[in-house]
């Protein structure tokens, strides 16, 4: 796979050429605020802007050679890799800034709700029925993917007592963002089911079936925003690029391929378990690798592995015809 | 056999990363080129010398739809 020229400039710097990187990085993100002025929607725009200024100013000195060196993998030139992070924070402080900051549950608070306490619940259930109705209806934006969201909403919020959801949340990170996860990866579990239909709301025929659907198809998976799907491929061009051509080889045949690892063990000479040992080491640097780039292009963001997987998932549906 | 949870989560994010990432077409149903094809079949019986298979690796790195044909291999054997 072929590395873009401004990954070789970059990797050509020293440490004491840090005045160098200077220029060459202001020239090279020079045109970066400038592309964002015809952003129509002024607030977006002066997001963008200011989501753009705080990543140069990332990006310069000793410091900011250190982190591109280190999240930069050069899949595409640097003015399109730092455009991809300038959207995809900008995104985030809006999404933020729409929905609320992070609304803190407090581990007295979760006991109270362990316990049933009835004026904690009273109080909680509303609250939580706004954060995920936020994050669910961001992403289901026909009328039967909004039907579909709102029974995920009930079927969650009744599971965190009825069926002890609660009990899995470990008190790592914010709770908050851990019920809307597992609500949002019920919701594309949902949109990945055969099951699963959308429809545009306009009038059925006679068999029961969206006129509009027959004249123009409706897609085969909910639309994904192309900051998110560029943010992907990046995320994995700096994961998968890091692994060996020996541990890609083996991953692809074991789980793409469904090649068993007892027949790749005996053909490498090995014990069963080192494929298997190899795999899941793989499967943990991968993981860190994305969680790492996730943090350097948007630090308040929230998306973890599982989430990462859906999504895999979800384009592979749509790639497939699996929709 | 449904792989294992992790397996299957690895699979996904590889299969998108081939197509988004690498080019790569699709993973069944590719020929690869006849000096490819003579390697794979060398590789699946075991009769490539294990100093080679370094560079091995290294070309299917380059050239994932090609494993297709090896893992075909390898499940009949």
């Amino acid at each position: 796979m072929s590395v873009h020229p401004h990954r070789k400039q970059l990797s050509g710097f020293q440490p004491e050429d840090v005045a160098v990187f200077d220029v060459w990085f202001a020239e090279i993100s020079a045109g970066l605020i400038a592309s964002f002025d015809s952003i129509a929607d002024p607030a977006d725009r002066t997001e963008t802007i200011a989501a753009a200024r705080t990543l140069i100013a990332e990006c310069q000195g000793a410091a900011g050679l250190d982190f591109l060196s280190e999240n930069y993998s050069g899949q595409q030139s640097l003015p399109a890799w730092l455009e991809l992070c300038t959207r995809r924070r900008a995104r985030s402080a809006a999404s933020r800034k729409a929905h609320g900051p992070d609304d803190p549950v407090s581990p007295e608070y979760l006991e109270k709700l362990r316990a049933g306490d009835p004026g904690t619940c009273a109080d909680f259930l509303p609250r939580a029925r706004h954060w995920l109705s936020a994050r669910l209806f961001d992403i289901a934006r026909d009328p039967r993917s909004r039907e579909a969201a709102q029974g995920v909403i009930d079927d969650t919020l009744s599971d965190l007592f009825g069926k002890d959801l609660l009990a899995k949340f470990h008190g790592t990170g914010s709770f908050q963002a851990w019920l809307c996860r597992v609500a949002e990866n019920r919701l594309r579990d949902v949109f990945k089911s055969g099951a699963f239909t959308r429809t545009t709301g306009f009038p059925q025929d006679d068999q029961g079936e969206p006129i509009l659907d027959r004249l123009c198809p409706a897609p085969e998976a909910p639309e994904i925003d192309p900051v998110v799907l560029e943010t992907l491929k990046e995320g994995l061009n700096h994961a998968f690029n890091r692994l060996s051509p020996k541990e890609l080889f083996i991953i692809r045949l074991v789980s793409l391929h469904g090649v068993e690892q007892q027949a790749l063990a005996r053909l490498l000479g090995v014990h069963p378990g080192t494929i298997s040992k190899l795999i899941s080491q793989a499967t943990a640097r991968v993981s860190q690798h994305l969680a790492a780039f996730m943090k350097s292009i948007d630090p308040d963001g929230d998306l973890d592995l599982s989430e990462y997987v859906g999504l895999a998932e979800h384009f592979r549906s749509a790639l497939h015809g699996q929709g | 056999m449904t792989p294992p949870p992790d397996d299957r989560a690895l699979g996904a994010l590889l299969a998108f990363f081939d197509h988004y990432g690498a080019d790569v077409v699709g993973h069944s149903g590719v020929t690869p080129d006849p000096a490819a094809q003579a390697e794979i079949e060398q590789f699946a019986a075991g009769e490539m010398p294990s100093e080679q298979w370094d560079a091995f690796f290294a070309r299917m790195a380059d050239r994932p739809e090609w494993l297709g044909a090896l893992a075909a291999l390898l499940k009949k054997s």
